[in-house]
């Protein structure tokens, strides 16, 4: 079942931690409860992603898949803003 | 478009096994992606005494921090959040740095950016060097234009947020 989300943030080409900056840049701009849809291209940002999620206060990483857009590998990671 | 959904451990394993990549910014600290085991011995070789790990798995830390003492060097594991990184976590980080019991260091996170962010941050704040100094030192070691772009972006969250928090 396909997850939903209420905002994308494309961060394909961004190294490490760059896509986790813009993450919590743009989960500000979320309100409680709502969903953002991050895709990156950074293999790492899996492990990332799970370690922020960790230690993050306002942040439930909700699910992660990957993608294949022409022949590139695509990590795909949901996050709910919390409080 | 396909999508496959699969388990986060998979997943993270998959960012294991790449070659050392290892930036020297001075002759007695070595910047560095993820060492593997055969990395340890090899730095023992070339004289360093401490390995300071940035990645945040503490089950990985305590794995690899065992593997890094048997070989003799001495192992610490310091999560700080370069995604959210605060003064405090800088000033951290120049104590190891700047104490004489650390010796010859390898900081490395996963890739060797996160440590080359909270390198340029370390010469800025706690030197204080001026960006261009930062950024100079860290292209003779070998980082690229791409590195630069992310260093330039964190560091400017990383000054609004301070300057935020001194306000």
């Amino acid at each position: 079942m396909a997850n939903s989300f209420d905002q994308t943030l494309d961060v394909k080409g961004a190294k490490c931690p760059m896509p986790l900056v813009k993450s919590r840049k743009a989960i500000a701009d979320l309100t409680v409860g709502q969903v953002l849809k991050v895709v990156a291209t950074d293999r790492g940002s899996v492990a990332d992603f799970q370690g922020w999620a960790k230690t993050a206060k306002n942040v439930e990483l909700v699910a992660q898949e990957t993608e294949q857009e022409g022949g590139q590998d695509l990590y795909v990671h949901y996050l709910k803003r919390t409080s | 478009m396909a999508t496959n959904e699969l388990p986060c451990g998979n997943l993270q394993t998959q960012t294991e096994g790449a070659t050392l990549r290892s930036y020297a910014v001075t002759p007695d600290v070595l910047l560095a992606s993820q060492p593997q085991i055969e990395d340890w011995a090899t730095f023992v070789e070339q004289g360093y005494r401490t390995v300071i790990n940035l990645r945040s798995d503490p089950e990985r830390a305590a794995e690899q921090g065992r593997n890094a003492e048997a070989a003799g060097l001495h192992y610490l594991h310091a999560p700080w959040p370069a995604y959210e990184l605060e003064a405090e976590h800088v000033e951290e980080l120049a104590a190891l740095v700047e104490n004489p019991d650390t010796g010859r260091l390898v900081f490395h996170c996963r890739s060797a950016t996160r440590v080359g962010l909270m390198w340029m941050l370390y010469r800025q704040q706690h030197h204080g060097w001026t960006r261009e100094q930062a950024e100079a030192e860290l292209r003779a070691a070998g980082y690229d234009d791409d590195s630069m772009e992310t260093f330039g972006f964190c560091a400017d969250d990383y000054m609004d947020r301070v300057a935020e928090a001194t306000k």
